[in-house]
């Protein structure tokens, strides 16, 4: 499995028409980096990244855990064959009456397909954001498209109304949708470590890692360890957890036409 | 008023449109083959189907069942020889039997869509069925089964 | 193990009023339904079983069908001496009544893995009386000797000449029975022993059981009861106003355990109960912690208490002993979680009351509910329908979910089901108690244990409830069964076991196999541990120390035979044993886990049983399945936790059980035996926590000593 990262030369006609050849201004860039920030936030809030998942095994609750059915991505993200999403799942959440803890609901409930995982799930800033520009990973979406499903899709807009007492996504939606037209806009900059370790983003060093491996179940505790280079450059490792695959990042240096890469290690 | 496919026979129902469908089923139309476990769609004692899909009757409100068919148990089959009921009786699967109605609709489901189903498919559809009881080892070898039955009654 | 039959014959006396009462065919044919007619149209030469004109033989069972078969294990004893047309046998829950008194005891119930052993002799021989008078019948019909007749099929035969069994039924019922009738010879059975399909199956298949939750008749009700959230607490008033407004809520009214919102339906009944407010004097137990009480535990059980075994001077021996090994061993409350939740429904009359639930306390329930309405026991039906799942929870001293239930109906003054929702039935108490065990055990040079100590802290199921007085110099029999009488301890010249029976306010109840779903975790984990310290293979060192325990052995071997103990596995794969004797049988155990993604999966578990004489092998093979699936949830997953007083879990997915995805292939072999039989049901449970805890230890090399096991 091999995850090519388009550099920053390489990326969708949209956003590059709206940016220019020269690529974005270090201002423009700026404010995308910060935009990027929120996407980042929604895009791994338990309502999204519970089912934008490695392997086929989605999580649920705030905490993320295993689903309990076992119930998996299944060949086209809708379940397995007999045991389809829609079960449980209706097309809208159950009424306040049938308690907090009832399945919710929205049209289409799924995964996403196995040809378009779009995985989240604990990545870092410089990680997601190459992985939502891959088109391997969203089946060769643009960023129009991209735009359409963050924007309208119905599924994506429960995670603002999750019903029972699941934590609504915290940024507004528009807001949201906002930040992700700045970052996009502005060629989609490529996250660097540097930036990232600069908004807080990246601290996980091994020395800051939870003590226990059960602690370290717990999503968002598999960030990688970058090892910072030159001009924004990194190299880091990030694992798989529920295959245990390591995977090597490559951040390339700022201004170079070489390709980040999320491969194999 | 709620009007019900439920078998093949219609019926109104006077009943609000948010009340769960299980609770129409066995409380109203007294059909108890299927059963209440959890209320969650945590153990699939519920299940029935809807224009042939697997459902939890348990967390659907009976209106997003008005006007499709609903199927329990009970209209499975006329005298219960069904190929996964059949399956079920040569298997000696149940136990104290309250789980099974649930199980067996789920593995009509899971039959249906995919006739030669493997180890992995049945822990993928069936997880969603708990057992106390624990006769899953004899719903596993039952599925199989089930599912040469079924070819053989096709054929 | 006989912690539960001594209780039930003081229960039955200490009940009140409850007769101590044999098996009298004269009681036993006023307790049927059918009555004789000028023409009998049914022959009832015993309370156990009835022949219509049909042909049609229908068993009573005097025990209740729960999943463990007996539904079908019981007529097998009946069809072996009456020589049935298999096809022919129906089956009914018997009504609760002294001539369905079990045999160990002067009661109705079932538990304690008995229901098969005890009735092994009688309902043969209500089979073989029925047969004797069938073929006097029939001799006197063909003009023939009875000892010229046979019986076959359900049919007599003498020379040409057959009758079936229904057409002997009017003058076989004008005969009287005979005082004894000879059985058969173990060599002559031809139903006892053969793997045999249960009887229940088309009716479980179809949907057409009826279980407590599906009784139904013209104008009965549903009632959710909204009860305390902590254990104890009292109904100091209440609101019903906003839930008298829900569509199909005809009455709100107050019982002893809550507050009771009856509707037409199960619906109204729970959006009514949603509505209603409830001021709750919580009382003492607001501030239960399950996390303190496990501490307080541990702490009490450093110190000695009343002593449940002993022999020799064991504290003299440990300090002599070459090496000692100290551990801490903790197992937490756990809910029976069955399928069905709790229900039961009740119809008051001016001069009866009829009951119908999924128990297995017949006799307790009609005695309470004679008491609350003021009845005699007698007018008191108890209907008796399918348990979806027992596992002890049907089987309350206080007949707690019987009682609510009356009370509902009498305060309704109509005929009520009380329904428990799935929350209800996890919060409402009556839990495998919590348990911690301290021991220290004293090695020999050889690495053979000649040193025990061993304490242990938890509730007992029998204080507090109205038979503490079964609790002889402060031992609950079910608190150290498979620990006081551990065949190791035998072998051991010093050893001493201590209990100590905290009380809570947590109610607490037997669960499928009771005291040894801890000691058998316990003993078994230990015995390993003391195998690794003498640098022993387990199953070797076991074999050593069980060598004259050739029960233990028979099974031991056998599992570990089949298991391919000692045999290469898979990569990241290892097995663990255990062998455990509850209930009066043998079952050992050897599990195949990894661990996966975390998790621990367990791949393959082999059984060995030895049960004496097995009345149905298949029956028997899926009770040790269930009893293995049972007790892995346990294993990895069951917990109950309680926070200021409220019982934290609720569902099945905050307290979670056995899927298909994690239950293991299992293969069960049955020791062949003679003995008498010994029980079944709740044998299969005790050895696979330990198993499961060696084989992760043989894996990991860390030794797990709290359940559940829940995370790698």
């Amino acid at each position: 499995m091999r995850h090519e990262l388009r550099g920053l030369a390489m990326l969708a006609p949209l956003a590059l028409a709206a940016c220019g050849p020269a690529g974005p201004s270090a201002e423009q860039r700026a404010a995308a980096v910060d935009a990027f920030a929120t996407v980042k936030e929604v895009f791994q809030h338990p309502r999204c990244q519970n089912c934008h998942i490695p392997g086929d095994a989605p999580l649920q609750f705030d905490a993320g855990v295993a689903h309990a059915q076992a119930v998996v991505r299944g060949p086209d993200g809708h379940g397995a064959p007999g045991l389809p999403c829609g079960t449980c799942h209706g097309e809208s959440n159950p009424p306040a009456s049938y308690g907090p803890h009832a399945p919710p609901g929205a049209p289409h409930w799924a995964l996403p397909p196995p040809s378009m995982r779009m995985v989240t799930q604990g990545l870092s800033a410089p990680a997601l954001c190459a992985m939502i520009k891959d088109t391997k990973e969203n089946n060769g979406r643009d960023f129009a498209a991209l735009i359409k499903h963050v924007s309208e899709d119905k599924l994506v807009l429960w995670g603002w109304n999750p019903g029972g007492e699941r934590k609504p996504v915290p940024v507004p939606h528009a807001q949201f949708v906002e930040k992700f037209k700045v970052w996009a806009d502005a060629g989609a900059v490529s996250v660097g470590v540097t930036d990232a370790r600069r908004s807080g983003e990246m601290t996980n060093f091994p020395s800051e890692r939870p003590a226990t491996a059960e602690d370290r179940a717990v999503p968002g505790h598999r960030k990688g360890d970058p090892i910072p280079g030159l001009a924004g450059s990194a190299v880091g490792w990030n694992a798989r957890r529920e295959n245990r695959e390591t995977l090597r990042v490559f951040e390339p240096r700022a201004g170079t036409t070489r390709k980040a890469s999320l491969v194999p290690a | 008023m709620v009007s019900l496919t439920i078998n093949g026979k219609t019926q109104d129902f006077d009943v609000p449109d948010d009340m769960p469908l299980l609770w129409v089923i066995r409380d109203v139309a007294h059909l108890t083959g299927t059963k209440f476990g959890c209320g969650l769609a945590q153990c699939g004692a519920c299940t029935v189907h809807l224009d042939g899909a697997p459902l939890r009757a348990c967390v659907t409100p009976v209106g997003a069942a008005a006007g499709k068919a609903i199927t329990t148990i009970e209209g499975l089959s006329p005298d219960g020889t069904h190929p996964v009921q059949r399956a079920w009786a040569e298997l000696d699967v149940v136990q104290c039997g309250y789980c099974q109605s649930g199980q067996i609709m789920s593995a009509v489901a899971l039959i249906k869509a995919k006739p030669e189903p493997t180890d992995a498919d049945i822990d993928a559809a069936l997880s969603g069925n708990i057992c106390r009881c624990g006769t899953y080892p004899r719903i596993r070898a039952a599925v199989h089964r089930a599912a040469t039955l079924a070819k053989e009654t096709t054929r | 193990m006989n912690a539960r039959r001594d209780f039930l014959k003081t229960a039955a006396l200490a009940g009140g009023g409850l007769v101590v009462a044999f098996f009298v065919p004269a009681a036993a044919r006023a307790a049927q339904t059918a009555s004789a007619a000028p023409v009998a149209q049914t022959f009832a030469p015993n309370a156990f079983l009835r022949i219509g004109a049909d042909d049609g033989v229908t068993v009573l069972l005097a025990h209740s069908e729960m999943g463990q078969g007996i539904w079908t294990a019981l007529p097998m004893l009946i069809a072996e001496e009456l020589d049935a047309d298999w096809n022919k046998i129906k089956v009914e829950h018997a009504p609760a009544a002294p001539a369905y008194f079990s045999t160990a005891m002067p009661i109705q119930f079932t538990g304690g893995s008995m229901s098969t052993w005890t009735e092994f002799d009688r309902y043969r021989q209500a089979g073989a009386t029925a047969r004797a008078l069938l073929v006097q019948a029939a001799a006197k019909r063909f003009g023939v000797k009875a000892a010229d007749c046979r019986t076959e099929n359900g049919e007599v035969i003498a020379g040409d000449k057959r009758a079936r069994y229904g057409e002997l039924v009017d003058a076989a019922s004008k005969l009287t029975p005979p005082k004894t009738v000879p059985l058969k010879d173990a060599k002559d059975w031809k139903v006892i022993g053969h793997p045999t399909k249960r009887l229940d199956t088309p009716e479980k298949i179809t949907g057409r059981a009826i279980f407590g939750m599906d009784v139904h008749f013209e104008g009965l009700l549903t009632a959710l009861v909204a009860r305390s959230p902590v254990f104890g607490g009292t109904v100091r008033g209440f609101d019903a106003t906003r839930a008298k407004t829900i569509p199909g809520v005809r009455d709100v009214v107050q019982v002893p355990s809550g507050v009771a919102v009856i509707a037409d339906h199960y619906w109204a009944a729970k959006l009514g109960r949603d509505a209603l407010r409830v001021d709750w004097d919580l009382g003492a137990n607001a501030n239960l912690d399950s996390g303190s009480l496990r501490d307080d535990f541990a702490k009490t059980a450093t110190s000695e208490g009343a002593v449940a075994a002993q022999a020799g001077d064991a504290n003299a021996a440990l300090g002599k002993a070459a090496r000692r090994i100290e551990a801490e061993y903790a197992v937490p409350y756990l809910a029976h979680a069955a399928m069905e939740p709790l229900n039961c429904t009740v119809k008051i009359e001016k001069d009866s009351c009829e009951v119908w639930t999924g128990t297995q306390f017949q006799t307790l329930d009609q005695a309470a509910t004679a008491q609350i309405t003021g009845l005699k026991p007698e007018q008191v039906k108890i209907h008796t329908v399918f348990l979806g799942g027992g596992f002890g929870r049907r089987a309350t001293p206080t007949s707690d979910f019987v009682v609510e239930a009356v009370h509902v109906a009498k305060a309704a003054g109509k005929p009520v089901k009380t329904v428990w929702t799935r929350e209800d039935d996890m919060r409402g108490g009556y839990y495998r108690p919590a348990f911690v065990h301290n021991v220290a055990v004293g090695l020999a040079d050889d690495g053979k244990p000649v040193a025990w100590k061993h304490t242990l802290v938890g509730q007992s199921i029998l204080a507090g409830t109205p038979f503490q007085s079964m609790i002889k110099n402060g031992i609950d029999a079910a608190s150290v069964e498979g620990v006081a009488d551990s065949p190791y301890l035998k072998e051991i010249a010093d050893y001493r076991v201590d209990l100590h029976s905290p009380s809570t306010g947590i109610p607490v109840l037997w669960l499928r196999s009771v005291g040894h779903t801890h000691t058998g975790f316990v003993m078994e984990s230990l015995i390993d541990e003391l195998a690794h310290a003498a640098g022993k293979d387990p199953l070797a060192y076991r074999r050593e120390l069980l060598k004259d325990h050739a029960r233990h052995l028979g099974t031991l071997n056998l599992a570990a035979e089949k298991a391919g103990w000692g045999t290469p596995l898979p990569q990241g794969r290892a097995r663990g044993l255990a062998v455990h004797e509850s209930f009066g049988s043998y079952a050992a155990q050897v599990a195949e886990v990894s661990i996966e993604n975390d998790a621990i999966r367990v791949h393959r578990v082999v059984c060995a049983i030895d049960c004496g004489i097995a009345v149905n092998p298949l029956s028997i093979a899926a009770q040790m399945e269930s009893g293995i699936v049972f007790g892995i949830s346990a294993a990895l997953y069951g917990r109950l936790t309680l926070k200021d007083g409220r019982v934290q879990e609720s569902n099945y997915h905050d307290y979670r059980v056995v899927r298909m995805n994690q239950a293991p292939a299992i293969e069960v072999h049955i020791v062949p035996s003679t003995a008498k039989s010994g029980g079944v049901g709740e044998v299969g449970v005790p050895p696979v926590a330990a198993a499961i805890g060696n084989a992760l230890f043989a894996l990991t090399g860390k030794r797990r000593r709290e359940l559940p096991f829940a995370t790698a």
